[in-house]
């Protein structure tokens, strides 16, 4: 099947003031087929949210792509370079094609509007005027993604909601749009343990239902081992590890997704302190990222 | 048993000392109620004086050759020309408040203005210039006051009101610099670009009804100090007019200035007027940010 969503060698810097750039992500490849999740497994800094920014068009102007391409559709006759897009063609295709949710739900909606005014808004963006009128055509996909009475939901404000239904509002909206890609940052990370597997299985529900490719970056390989196809380990920008995700969960390759997957807690194991990552581990994935060695 | 009883009440007493001390030292607002009751009772004890037809100490307000002290009939007392100076003096603080707040106004809208360009155009970069404008930017009205003082004219209304729309402007567009930085990387409006919101509509949807707030209280948090600067301006003699109907409260101190000695109500009562008014206004700012849920900064008021 031909991939969605291609990423060959991407590396994005943002400059440090007259010092040297910082690399936030160093040439940085994979692709995502219709219907796949692609975990983005890494801890903090280690350029998953650049990464997903850079592949949203939302990052800070005075970050630089330093090499490498990023291409939506590749080999199709209309494929599109999300590299070289303009501002007006990033819109067109956030309004339609690509939903991105974000970390800290709440902090998504505009306190000062109902969520009905927010749907409203996202088809009217959306081009579909139509829908945007009659609400009766929202609620099969609002019951779809497992909303109770979501009817009486819409006159909410979102301080009013609990996260876990404005999580399932927003992936409804981004149902009602009709986005094909969509792009998660730790999107989970507020929710309870029982909302959170709610929400990923109905995530690998969708994606294997309507042929959704998901891009999902999160810290945790519980999450990633719940939901995704495939994985890729990222240390300081770099992938240190990729495939899939049985594969790398049970036999990791290298030694910082070794150290990293000792570093989870588990549940029924009583630890006296977490296990540290070793720093010839992080050596090794640094000589990994930049190519030493090979 | 007077013991236990004194013992009982004793510990209420210093509570109740303890609360009154607490108040007076933690809620300044207080001291700013006081400050301007106590303003309240100046004044009222002054009226008092003047309506029992007691004049002011005649010794140190002495009778010159027009003018008069304060008394029953002249409350502010006389001019030179014996003009009875309570209505220059409150037509004076009303031309220098309505200066004050056009300059604020004015001012403020012009930097929300450059802010906004800004937003459409440089954005993070800019923002960051407008900043470091707003810190050097300030000597550019100094160096246009200087400069219409070199050129020995006063030019009227519109130079004092060009230099505080120009420092207001400054100030307003610096920290509208921030606020748009601050609320670009918010969560909704983040949320609301992945949505394909343009930069016109996110501005008037997400930015622009958050930041009427800080703007508002930032335009009632200057106008004291922009008050107080025209004053200023007014005492050095930019915008001087060659009517005397056109005085504004700085010049009057000016005047009255000269003859600080001989007639010391020329000054008194005007600068009376202004520090009233300061304060009242100030009151207004901190009432305007509380009300508006805006931080407030205790070494303004």
């Amino acid at each position: 099947m031909p991939p969605i969503l291609s990423v060959n060698d991407l590396t994005v810097t943002y400059p440090d003031r007259g010092e040297a750039s910082v690399v936030a992500t160093r040439e940085v490849s994979f692709h995502l087929e219709p219907g796949e999740i692609l975990g983005i497994v890494g801890g903090v800094g280690s350029g998953k949210t650049t990464l997903i920014r850079t592949l949203s068009g939302l990052l800070p102007r005075e970050a630089r792509f330093f090499s490498g391409s990023a291409t939506l559709d590749p080999g199709a006759e209309g494929e599109i370079d999300l590299i070289q897009m303009r501002s007006r063609h990033w819109r067109r295709l956030r309004r339609h094609r690509l939903a991105v949710f974000f970390r800290e739900v709440i902090s998504q909606w505009n306190p000062l509007r109902t969520v009905r005014q927010h749907v409203r808004e996202t088809l009217q963006l959306a081009g579909r005027k139509r829908e945007a009128r009659i609400e009766a055509d929202w609620m099969p996909v609002f019951y779809e993604v497992g909303l109770i009475e979501p009817e009486n939901l819409l006159g909410r404000y979102p301080h009013q909601l609990p996260e876990v239904v404005l999580l399932r509002f927003l992936i409804g909206m981004a149902l009602l749009k009709g986005a094909d890609l969509w792009i998660a940052d730790e999107f989970t990370s507020g929710l309870d343990a029982t909302s959170e597997d709610q929400i990923l299985r109905l995530l690998r529900e969708l994606a294997e239902k309507r042929r959704i490719a998901v891009l999902l970056g999160t810290p945790r390989f519980g999450v990633i081992e719940r939901v995704a196809d495939r994985v890729a380990v990222l240390f300081e920008g770099g992938v240190v590890e990729s495939g899939a995700v049985l594969d790398v969960l049970r036999r990791p390759k290298n030694r910082f997704t070794r150290a990293l997957l000792d570093c989870q807690p588990r549940l029924g194991e009583r630890r006296h302190r977490l296990t540290e990552i070793d720093p010839s581990a992080r050596r090794d994935a640094i000589d990994t990222t930049r190519g030493v060695g090979e | 048993m007077p013991t236990v009883h004194q013992n009982r009440r004793r510990p209420k007493m210093r509570q109740m000392l303890q609360q009154l001390w607490h108040a007076l030292m933690v809620g300044w607002d207080l001291y700013l109620f006081a400050f301007g009751y106590g303003i309240v009772f100046v004044l009222l004890g002054i009226a008092a004086i003047s309506l029992s037809g007691h004049s002011m100490s005649t010794s140190a307000m002495s009778d010159g050759p027009g003018w008069t002290a304060p008394n029953a009939v002249h409350w502010f007392g006389t001019s030179r020309d014996g003009i009875d100076m309570m209505g220059p003096v409150l037509h004076a603080a009303g031309r220098s408040i309505w200066l004050a707040l056009l300059a604020t106004v004015g001012g403020s809208l012009a930097g929300l203005a450059v802010a906004t360009l800004f937003f459409f155009v440089w954005r993070e970069r800019g923002y960051r210039m407008l900043d470091r404008l707003a810190g050097w930017g300030a000597a550019i009205p100094a160096i246009f006051m200087v400069l219409t003082l070199a050129a020995g004219h006063g030019a009227g209304f519109g130079v004092t009101l060009l230099i505080l729309s120009g420092l207001c402007a400054l100030f307003v567009a610096g920290r509208s610099g921030r606020w748009f930085h601050e609320l670009e990387s918010s969560g909704d409006v983040l949320a609301a670009r992945a949505l394909g919101y343009s930069r016109r509509r996110l501005l008037i949807d997400h930015l622009f009804t958050r930041l009427w707030k800080h703007a508002a209280a930032s335009a009632a948090t200057l106008l004291p100090g922009v008050l107080l600067a025209e004053a200023a301006l007014g005492f050095t003699g930019i915008g001087a007019q060659v009517s005397p109907a056109a005085n504004r409260i700085g010049m009057l101190i000016a005047e009255g200035n000269e003859t600080l000695f001989d007639a010391p109500w020329l000054v008194f009562f005007p600068g009376l007027v202004l520090w009233i008014l300061c304060v009242v206004l100030a009151t207004f700012a901190w009432a305007v940010r509380r009300t508006l849920g805006e931080a407030i900064d205790e070494r303004l008021f």
